[in-house]
């Protein structure tokens, strides 16, 4: 029950993190964990054959639904996502979880429930037990089949009836399970509100593809909440209100029918070009770190991927490090959903905040400037080797293009660069598939590279301009220290003077010429980058639909007169001031669920 | 009866996805499967069986065919797992 805080009637307001944005207002359907409780009942001797019975139409009706759900899933998902499902349809079908389940019932007299239940049991306990969280999660699918066949026996409505559902709700629960996620009715369930998961976990992949408003990492919200209370849902903000007060509802309603009509006017500029008034055509790309996150990226209108960050090959859970084979699997099934349009991978760049146990075994007392980027792939080669010919042999299946993060100076650049060449040669000695023609650039993220940018322009094929390290850098300023962080200003004028420093050096050479750091996600600061002569800006998806808006009201000289004037101040504060008073016409209303971008 | 070793060299290693190409494989022919990892043996044919052996990426593997069709279904068994399972991404 709630309300045990003693606070009867007012709202309580839940914190999680936002990662799938939008408003959902609507009544929580609670999903009940794995853990329903189970009770062992005594059969009498001449009912066990019709237990065993019983136990056997609930496998084939488990049966049943996962078939049509592995059907469903192929034809809406692809056929990866489907092999999860036939991975449990082999799990029932498995003679020894019959077997042992009907012996169970016959031997101890005991009902289905039970006897299926202690059988599931002896199966994932031993997964239970494993400390290592990729192969604890082999035990999932197990629980998933259990509990579904549980539901069908007790004839509950339950976690599996989503796709069932007639009125709207928002799922609460403590996680989604793959049925969960792939049998969600996307007509009545309007938000998703779960314990566990981050911006990268399944539910966020899922939730974002299919446009569901949606709030992870809320940690013990699903046993705060009961099926029915009223909730507020902010995916953007990830907030949950829940039993909001009448006047707190009017207000949200509200809030959504705005930002409903505002998302549809976006939605309605994804097949728009992003021109300028003048027609100038600007490039508008995502940055993504999964191949499945190439659905969201479309949906929002991205003509391409300007940033593939290839690290969640590294960090996730499973022991050892990827290798070639995975690598080229990986980039493969990226450049094919991309195409025809363009990829840029960047290749490793672990160290700074991003830590790995595997490669990264010292302790450094100063991360961000220590063994990280391309330092570490010349450090460790045979890591950088298999990267490149990953993604080489990836490049012959579309088009890739390649770059090196924290590039710091020309030594390094051209160390890489010979690297990349003896991969080249020994790919073609090899007669191995694979595009030699890959065009090699270098991410201007380090002052010292900005300020070195006519000197690796005579070397490199592109520049990607990484604004959030570039700032963090230049300002000495580290943005997850609270003391300092208002001091993070992408307007400092230090920054303008880098950056028209790397468009000129780009612009003398002919170089292709983009940015893939958070500023580009913002309207305001976007007018400045296209005012400086930036005509590919890379950025998280959902961000593109506002930028674009913004885009196609700009007049290119009003832009090129702002940098002229912006570049006069000698202040952050008084750049944004002129920034925001001069432009303010041009951005839209209220851009805050697109300006959000996801850390 | 005949064996061999074969090494898990994708990724994830015996997931459940990966197992399940193994069963439907191994219940094609006719001859009785089995795994083993150290002192553990599995039923080729049973799910089940093959996610509690737990192989991860690196993991030898024992398989044994026991049957009129031993032959082949060793031969393919044994290339599914070198081929990592046929694993896309």
């Amino acid at each position: 029950m709630r309300s045990s805080t003693g606070a009867p009637e007012g709202s309580t307001t839940l914190r999680g993190t936002g990662v799938s944005p939008g408003i959902a207002i609507g009544t929580a359907l609670v999903l009940e964990g794995p853990n329903v409780a189970i009770f062992r009942l005594g059969v009498p001797d001449d009912e066990t054959e019709g237990e065993v019975l019983r136990f056997q139409r609930a496998v084939r009706r488990a049966w049943r639904q996962l078939r049509h759900l592995r059907d469903r899933v192929r034809s809406e998902a692809g056929e990866p996502y489907a092999r999860v499902f036939e991975a449990q349809i082999l799990i029932l079908k498995d003679r020894a979880l019959l077997q042992e389940t009907a012996a169970l019932i016959r031997r101890e007299r005991v009902n289905a429930e039970w006897a299926f239940h202690t059988v599931v049991g002896r199966y994932t306990q031993v997964f239970s037990q494993l400390g290592d969280q990729a192969l604890r999660d082999r035990g999932t699918d197990i629980e998933d089949v259990g509990a579904r066949v549980q539901a069908l026996l007790t004839g509950s409505k339950r976690r599996h009836d989503l796709s069932e559902l007639t009125e709207d709700v928002i799922v609460v629960g403590a996680q989604l399970s793959p049925s969960d996620a792939a049998g969600l009715n996307r007509e009545h369930v309007i938000g998703l509100a779960i314990d566990g998961g981050g911006p990268t976990s399944h539910t966020a992949i899922i939730a974002s593809a299919l446009g569901i408003p949606a709030v992870a990492g809320l940690r013990d919200a699903s046993s705060r909440m009961q099926s029915g209370d009223l909730l507020v849902l902010d995916g953007t903000d990830g907030v949950v209100l829940q039993n909001p007060s009448e006047e707190e509802t009017v207000v949200w309603r509200e809030r959504r029918a705005q930002r409903a009509q505002r998302e549809v006017d976006l939605m309605a500029l994804r097949d728009l070009p992003a021109v300028t008034r003048e027609g100038l055509r600007v490039r508008l790309l995502a940055n993504i770190e999964l191949p499945e996150e190439m659905l969201a990226a479309r949906r929002f209108g991205a003509e391409g991927v300007g940033l593939y960050r290839s690290e969640f090959l590294y960090l996730r859970e499973a022991p050892g490090l990827p290798g070639e084979e995975e690598h080229y699997r990986t980039y493969r099934e990226l450049a094919e959903k991309a195409l025809p349009n363009e990829v840029v991978i960047r290749t490793l760049d672990l160290g700074g905040e991003k830590y790995s146990s595997t490669i990264l075994e010292r302790h450094e007392s100063n991360p961000v400037l220590g063994l990280r980027g391309i330092r570490l792939c010349l450090k460790h080669e045979d890591l950088f080797r298999a990267q490149l010919r990953g993604i080489f042999r990836a490049a012959a299946h579309g088009k890739v293009r390649v770059m090196f993060p924290m590039v710091s100076g020309m030594g390094e650049y051209l160390k890489a660069r010979s690297i990349v060449d003896e991969v080249r040669r020994d790919l073609l000695g090899q007669r191995i598939p694979c595009d030699p023609d890959v065009p090699v650039g270098v991410m201007i993220e380090v002052p010292a590279a900005a300020l070195i940018a006519d000197r690796l322009a005579e070397k490199v094929d592109f520049f990607s301009i990484g604004t959030n390290d570039l700032i963090q850098y230049a300002l000495a300023i580290d943005r997850g220290n609270e003391s300092v962080s208002y001091l993070y200003q992408p307007l400092h004028p230090a920054i303008l003077r880098l950056l028209r420093g790397v468009v000129d050096a780009a612009a003398r050479r002919g170089l292709r010429l983009s940015v893939c750091g958070e500023m580009a996600a913002r309207p305001a600061a976007a007018v400045i980058l296209i005012g400086l002569g930036i005509t590919e800006l890379s950025m998280n998806p959902a961000a593109i639909p506002s930028v674009k808006q913004t885009i196609r009201a700009l007049g290119l000289n009003e832009a090129r007169g702002l940098v002229e004037e912006a570049m006069r101040l000698d202040s952050a504060e008084a750049i944004e001031e002129l920034v925001r008073r001069r432009i303010q016409d041009l951005v839209p209303k209220d851009p805050r669920p697109v300006l959000e971008v996801r850390p | 009866m005949i064996r061999r070793e074969a090494v898990i060299s994708n990724a994830l290693g015996l997931h459940a996805r990966a197992a399940a190409r193994f069963v439907q494989l191994a219940s094609r022919f006719k001859s009785r499967i089995q795994i083993a990892n150290g002192g553990r043996t599995a039923d080729g044919k049973s799910i089940l069986g093959l996610l509690a052996l737990i192989g991860n990426e690196g993991t030898r593997l024992t398989i044994s065919a026991d049957g009129s069709d031993e032959q082949e279904a060793l031969r393919q068994l044994v290339d599914l797992v070198e081929a990592r399972f046929g694993e896309e991404g």
